[in-house]
């Protein structure tokens, strides 16, 4: 990759997140009801004038432009502003729900991606035999299955048949992130893995492996120099897409192993009319959806010689 | 056909009771005790015949917990009460809410559950309510009025101590109500709670002693002190708030705070209650889903959960855990705005009141776990009028009614909203009641997180939802503070009742008082706003070595008294 492509990618992303950030501004703005009269509930309607007077000390009656400028700087300086309620500062707020929710999403994708590699290859070079099948049969069941289900049934056997590990996930230590992590590591594998051994099928087919084995290079040799490489790009986007949906996926697992993480705040915030925290944990999954794309790219272009001349 | 099994090992259920009465349920007796057979065979598990089934959601929650009924039986009799051991820490499980609503401030709302524990462990108000819903004293050892009931006379609990170690004066009360009563303090709740103290009528007659001043007669003065946000206060603290500073004279100290996820209390050695608290510490953590709050109690991860939806008792206690159902002092009205057609015609909201069959709506409403309502608040007070004749479902007179006011051909339209677990069921018990009868009704289904701002205060006929609250408290917020608008009563004979109450208010005897309120309830019974279908039983639950929870009027977990409880 050359540097003028490398920048030219990165301006990209930036460019996309600018646009993100105005409609997700925008968007979460229009949501029906706001802060001051979710403050004041039943009282809001009681006295508009009170109403009125919280808004113009939130700010809320300010011109959109104004207050979007205002939460973009915020952001970029890393201030994003002060809970309306409790007046503390809203990154103090969400630092520990980051801290947790990336440290179960990093565990996951670390757990997936070899097993996803191990499992797509495993089943492609043994195609159609039993293990094979098994993986298939496997991976489909537990794609086609809500997590939920997934999770109270991990639930009911782990933390009820067979009591070996917490069924609610109230703090994070080891034992407690266990089945939230198989949950999500089971619901997210069967995508990747079945792209890896669609591309390793596909690579042993092609005329260049074709020449490999007629050449008599030994099968790992095969495999490692010609076959990986080329199967792994397809697999690299579709690792990408998961880990860029994983924030999204995480609220129903946190949800229901009561995890304090962000999905179950990103909730409370919405329900809370807390637009400050709703756009800036929306730009957040849209910044992580965006940065999964770019590396992904990036490592495509690395691995991919045709693209890097361009 | 499938069928599902609940463990009724644990003595009676109401559930079971119309379960049975119904027969949509069947017995089955094995080595486990008895056990009753729920047929499951409906697609929709919503509300079918009457009784609130459970939902996929709970329903796989249910069937894995019936599953561990059996391991957790084996660990012992439920009902084996050991003496209460001092020392431990109880892990309660509440709801909680967002964290940037969370605040340690004494005298604001914050998050259901979890903030209103913390107020009433780390903090101590002059009164504090019974589980029977009467008042006792709390950092008072009196409060008495002179004879109109205007100026209230306070005497403190001498020595108590705050947990910074300086003692509690007079002074400490009046600081705690001017602060409250500052309009630029904007503590509404709070406010609200004591609106008719003059506050410039608060005087320090003795270390230990005030006087109060009204701005009206309020005979009820020692419950408006005993409400949850009055929380008395140091002399001087004000926010921010913190851990730090976060000084009460409650049975625990505040230790660690994660805002909208747990709070962690220890023990105060020197609290005034002899003996109290008889934990060492509480560890509050708040767990948004119901299922998710069951599962961490029966794999006891926690010792009591409060918010136990109906649906998921008969699992609670076929895990070997207690449920501890509060008698029904919470409500849900129907509310008409009597100041909005067709609603402005009491021929009109008389027959919308025949028009629900109440026995019905506590059960597909609250799966049984209610009282039926007869229009009438504050059901456990001594006030409540228990003469007046219960309504029941009438829809010859209604329709009578309704053709005399002219009004038999309108559609009536019924505004509700999942803001409230039973306002969907309770429209669609009033909805057949109003079909069968003949009358057109539309139910009209508005947003859930809107419902506040949007739909209540605006709709003409919706819900609201109220805790429980003595006869005067409810009258005041009801019709005369900031919730006045859900009825709008104000015609001639709201202003006679409102003078009939006023008058109760000021009256020191018994039984005038109750013969004034008595008036003022038969005259809102029949003219006023509210359709007051039932009360409710609300749950929570705790396992078997928890003692000290009793039920009480106002939820939840016994008012959260946890110097009671023991683990």
């Amino acid at each position: 990759m050359t540097a003028s492509s490398f920048f030219r990618r990165v301006g990209e992303t930036l460019a996309t997140l600018v646009v993100a950030s105005i409609v997700v501004y925008v968007l979460v703005d229009l949501l029906p009801g706001d802060a001051a009269s979710v403050y004041l509930g039943r009282d809001g309607v009681a006295d508009p004038a009170s109403l009125e007077r919280l808004r113009t000390e939130f700010g809320l009656n300010r011109p959109v432009i104004t207050r979007y400028l205002d939460w973009v700087l915020g952001v970029v300086k890393g201030d994003l502003g002060r809970s309306f309620v409790s007046e503390a500062p809203v990154t103090d707020l969400l630092a520990p729900r980051i801290n947790s929710t990336l440290i179960l999403l990093g565990m996951a994708l670390a757990i997936m991606l070899p097993l996803s590699v191990i499992a797509g290859v495993g089943s492609a070079i043994r195609r159609g035999s039993s293990i094979d099948v098994a993986i298939q049969i496997f991976t489909l069941t537990v794609a086609s299955m809500p997590s939920f289900v997934l999770g109270i049934g991990f639930v009911v056997v782990f933390a009820f048949l067979w009591p070996v590990l917490p069924a609610v996930s109230i703090t994070l230590t080891p034992s407690s992130v266990v089945l939230p992590l198989t949950v999500m590591v089971l619901g997210w594998m069967p995508f990747p893995t079945r792209m890896i051994r669609a591309g390793v099928i596909d690579a042993m087919r092609s005329p260049y492996v074709e020449m490999a084995i007629l050449k008599g290079l030994p099968r790992r040799r095969q495999m490692v120099k010609h076959v990986l490489p080329n199967a792994i790009v397809p697999a690299i986007h579709a690792f990408a897409l998961t880990a860029a949906s994983m924030p999204a996926g995480v609220v129903v697992v946190e949800y229901l192993f009561g995890f304090q993480g962000v999905g179950v705040m990103l909730i409370d915030s919405v329900r809370a009319r807390d637009t400050p925290t709703v756009q800036s944990l929306t730009l957040l999954l849209v910044a992580f959806y965006l940065l999964a794309n770019a590396v992904s790219d990036f490592i495509t272009t690395l691995l991919t010689p045709r693209l890097r001349v361009r | 056909m499938s069928s599902h099994t609940f463990d009724l090992t644990l003595g009676s259920l109401d559930i079971y009771d119309y379960l049975m009465h119904d027969r949509r349920a069947d017995l089955k007796r094995d080595s486990w005790g008895i056990h009753m057979v729920l047929d499951e065979s409906s697609e929709n598990n919503y509300v079918r015949d009457g009784i609130l089934l459970p939902s996929r959601r709970d329903f796989l929650g249910l069937t894995g917990a019936t599953l561990v009924g059996a391991t957790l039986l084996a660990t012992g009799p439920a009902h084996a009460h050991p003496a209460a051991k001092r020392g431990g820490t109880l892990r309660v499980g509440v709801p909680g809410g967002p964290a940037a609503s969370d605040t340690l401030d004494p005298h604001l709302e914050s998050v259901a559950g979890l903030g209103q524990a913390y107020r009433q462990n780390v903090y101590s108000k002059l009164t504090d309510m019974r589980p029977d819903g009467t008042f006792e004293d709390q950092l008072a050892s009196s409060i008495t009025p002179n004879k109109d009931a205007t100026v209230w006379r306070i005497n403190l609990r001498k020595g108590v101590k705050f947990h910074d170690g300086t003692e509690l004066t007079a002074d400490d009360v009046i600081y705690t109500f001017r602060r409250i009563l500052d309009p630029a303090n904007r503590l509404k709740q709070a406010s609200g709670n004591i609106d008719m103290v003059d506050p410039t009528g608060i005087t320090k007659t003795g270390k230990y002693s005030l006087t109060v001043r009204l701005l009206k007669p309020w005979s009820d003065f020692r419950a408006a002190v005993g409400q949850r946000y009055v929380n008395i206060i140091k002399r001087g603290a004000d926010g921010p708030w913190t851990v730090a500073n976060s000084n009460g004279t409650g049975p625990f100290k505040l230790q660690a705070w994660t805002p909208g996820a747990e709070y962690r209390l220890v023990a105060h050695s020197a609290y005034f209650e002899a003996g109290k608290p008889i934990l060492a510490g509480v560890r509050m953590i708040a767990i948004p889903d119901a299922v998710a709050r069951v599962n961490a109690l029966i794999s006891k991860q926690v010792d009591a959960i409060s918010d136990l939806p109906v649906t998921q008792a008969p699992q609670v206690r076929s895990a070997g855990a207690k449920v501890v159902v509060n008698p029904g002092g919470s409500w849900t009205p129907l509310v008409m705005n009597t100041t909005k057609a067709p609603y402005t015609d009491a021929r009109v909201r008389e027959a919308m009141k025949l028009l629900i069959d109440r026995e019905k709506a506590v059960k597909v409403a609250l799966g049984g776990f209610g009282t039926v309502g007869n229009d009438l608040f504050a059901r456990y007070d001594e006030l409540y009028d228990a003469s007046i004749p219960q309504r029941t479902y009438d829809p010859v007179k209604a329709k009578q009614l309704l053709s005399a006011a002219g009004q038999l051909g309108t559609t009536f339209e019924l505004a509700t909203s999942e803001a409230e677990s039973d306002f969907v069921p309770l429209a669609l018990v009033f909805e057949e009641g109003a079909k069968k009868a003949g009358v057109k009704l539309s139910v009209r289904k508005d947003p859930a997180d809107t419902f506040w701002d949007k739909t209540w205060g605006v709709a003409p006929f919706t819900f609201s939802s109220w805790g429980y609250r003595g006869f005067f408290t409810q009258w005041q917020q009801s019709f005369t503070a900031y919730n006045k608008e859900e009825t709008n009563w104000v015609n001639d004979k709201a202003t006679k009742a409102a003078r009939l109450v006023s008058q109760a208010a000021a009256t020191g005897d018994l039984a005038k008082r109750k013969e004034l309120a008595a008036k003022a309830q038969l005259l809102h019974w029949e003219d006023g706003g509210y359709i007051i279908p039932y009360f409710k039983k609300k749950l929570d639950a705790v396992l078997p070595n928890v003692k000290g929870c009793e039920p009480h009027v106002f939820p939840a977990l016994s008012w959260y008294r946890f110097k009671n409880f023991s683990v």
